[in-house]
């Protein structure tokens, strides 16, 4: 008796819950959550990095060098994420890891956009000989491997965040320009570009009001799904000693700086590593959604 | 009446590379449009007529400068329209419009139909002693919308938002924002539901009215050409082969092609027994195109002559034109003209 009495006002709950419920996840089923969850705490750290950081990254300490994850020997919340060989807070290092990776991608994978973007939509809607020019220095430089050009251009440039971004740059504005020009190839040929040039639309009022809107969804496309590969990159910089110099950090020079202890210290490379796999998973899930929410196709339904 | 536009001895090749890539490639021209020649009297409609392949829609690019012709002159209000420097192209372009067959695809997905129906006003009235404002931009777009039957609240609306018939009547909108005197129509009612096509159809011979406008209708739909060209000209292969008043090649048409093209049109008669079948086979090649007459491999008519003589277009009276050598005056034929006749 007592039992069914208590369980009424609960069933009636779920009853009434069940369907806003419902239409809360449809809501939530537009929106990336898995790469939001993946990535916020990335971008939180990069934004207000100082302000979380447990410690000062480089704070040197030794007598608390190469301590474990301080939760797994029942210290508490000291050092969450362990020391490292010169007792510096791994958590603290990772978080002001944060955010050069996210300068650098963002930066890197920014103006790697500005100069694909607009070599993809000259090439594509004038042709010609510009056309073969832009193409072919396009495969010139996806012929050379970015580790490569990499040491090539830190030895000239100097190692540093500037000849980072500057790689990323680099190596990354190709694909772009490949993309951007295809998709304006495609856009070019459609009638109300026909109609624009029959209304007098002159070249540059073309390329900015009806090509590039209607090209600008592809490239969006390839720069989220390039934050990952930047930021890989940038680590893979990072670990050869071409990146970010100390007293700044990297999680790519974490973990090359962790080679030495890879038997006995395993927090080392796994920390700095968890933050690298979030990171680009994050963007790379993004950068899928992303695709699919721009799709003409999949939009207009 | 003047003539508004002539066309005189128009070709459009296109350069098609055959042969070995290692020099020695002979480039063997694709004729869409082969030597074509009429004139347009100010204020009438003019129709072209034709199949895939005829070349009609190469023509309408021609005419509206999307394209430039290999051969030939196009001359618009008596400017040579190959000729025209930055200004010319600026005066042809508020004269000439255009509306196209497929209205969601000549309309910019990204753009709202105030700002497609603004844009001609944005390039060519933002400038200059008559430039306009904003607000009054705004204000023309608002009386076009109402001249094409749209109310005002779609000026907000993406182009998929509206239907076919919207999307024709907002080309057709754009297409007279800047009062031009010349429309070229390339199938524009071809893609919409036959319910929507009067209307649309409808609209545009208001406006011919109300502004004297010139159309130049392009079709394969000769139910539709009928209804509105006076003068038709029908292609094939690049070619022109019949031209004249349109009533009259209805009541009475002289190419065989011409009358194949009448046998194919659906009527709707049930009366109407099945004639022999209209037309057989499909359009040539305009790679290859037959020596002598070049409706010659299709035609049920085909005489000897006509393998190895390309007609020209003969005049046989009211105006009308027609290029075969069953009707031509030439003395070539004339032997030949007899047998035609009786048949």
């Amino acid at each position: 008796m007592t039992e069914h009495h208590v369980d009424m006002p609960a069933e009636n709950l779920s009853a009434e819950a069940g369907p806003r419920r419902a239409a809360f996840f449809r809501t939530l089923g537009d929106w990336p959550i898995l790469p939001i969850i993946l990535l916020l705490p990335i971008i939180l750290f990069g934004v207000f990095g100082p302000l979380i950081s447990p410690y000062d990254p480089s704070a040197v300490n030794p007598a608390v060098a190469l301590r474990p994850p301080s939760w797994l020997t029942g210290d508490g919340l000291a050092h969450l994420f362990g020391t490292d060989y010169l007792g510096r807070d791994v958590f603290s290092r990772v978080i002001a890891g944060a955010r050069a990776s996210l300068l650098v991608s963002f930066f890197g994978v920014g103006i790697a956009g500005i100069v694909g973007i607009t070599v993809g939509l000259i090439s594509g809607y004038f042709g010609g000989w510009l056309d073969t020019v832009l193409m072919r220095l396009v495969d010139i430089q996806m012929s050379m491997p970015a580790i490569l050009l990499a040491l090539l251009i830190s030895a000239a440039l100097g190692s540093g965040l500037v000849t980072v971004i500057a790689v990323i740059a680099i190596v990354f504005w190709t694909n772009y320009a490949r993309v951007v020009r295809a998709e304006t190839l495609s856009v070019k040929s459609r009638d109300y570009v026909a109609m624009a040039r029959v209304l007098g639309c002159p070249d540059v009022r073309l390329i900015r009001r009806h090509i590039l809107p209607n090209v600008i969804d592809s490239a969006l496309v390839v720069a989220s799904l390039q934050l990952g590969a930047a930021v890989m990159l940038e680590a893979s910089l990072s670990f050869l000693g071409l990146g970010v110099q100390p007293p700044a950090v990297a999680w790519g020079k974490m973990i090359a700086e962790s080679k030495l202890y890879l038997a006995t210290a395993w927090w080392l490379p796994f920390f700095p590593g968890v933050a690298l796999v979030v990171t680009v998973l994050g963007t790379n899930m993004f950068g899928d959604w992303l695709r699919d929410k721009l799709d003409p196709r999949l939009r207009n339904t | 009446m003047g003539t508004i536009l002539e066309l005189r001895d128009v070709k459009r090749y296109f350069g098609i590379r055959s042969g070995g890539w290692v020099g020695g490639g002979g480039e063997k021209p694709l004729k869409a449009v082969d030597g074509a020649s009429f004139s347009i009297a100010s204020g009438s409609s003019f129709g072209i007529a034709g199949e895939s392949g005829s070349g009609k829609s190469t023509m309408g690019k021609l005419i509206l400068r999307l394209d430039r012709p290999t051969g030939g002159a196009i001359e618009f209000e008596g400017r040579d329209i190959g000729k025209l420097d930055a200004e010319g192209d600026a005066w042809y372009r508020t004269r000439v419009q255009a509306v196209f067959q497929d209205a969601s695809g000549s309309l910019d997905p990204r753009m709202r139909i105030l700002a497609i129906v603004a844009e001609p006003l944005e390039i060519h009235a933002r400038t200059g002693p008559n430039r306009l404002g904003k607000a009054e931009i705004r204000e023309k777009v608002e009386d076009m919308l109402a001249q094409v039957g749209l109310p005002k609240r779609v000026m907000d609306n993406y182009p998929h938002e509206l239907s076919g018939g919207q999307k024709q009547r907002v080309a057709i909108a754009r297409a007279m924002i800047l009062e031009p005197t010349m429309l070229v129509l390339d199938e524009p009612v071809s893609a919409l539901d036959v319910s929507i096509r009067a209307q649309v159809l409808n609209l545009l011979s208001d406006f011919q009215d109300r502004y004297g406008l010139t159309y130049l209708m392009i079709s394969h739909d000769l139910a539709t050409l009928g209804h509105v060209s006076s003068q038709l000209a029908v292609m094939y292969l690049g070619r022109i082969v019949e031209i004249g008043d349109t009533e009259e090649i209805y009541e009475r048409p002289l190419h065989p092609y011409t009358k194949a093209l009448f046998r194919a049109m659906p009527l709707p008669d049930p009366n109407r027994k099945k004639s022999a079948p209209s037309l057989r086979g499909e359009i040539g090649s305009a790679l290859d195109i037959p020596k002598g007459c070049r409706f010659c491999p299709r035609c049920d008519e085909a005489m000897p002559v006509c393998s190895a003589v390309d007609p020209e277009l003969v005049d046989v009276g009211a105006g009308r034109q027609v290029a075969c050598h069953l009707i031509g005056g030439s003395q070539h034929t004339k032997a030949t003209h007899q047998r035609g006749s009786n048949e």
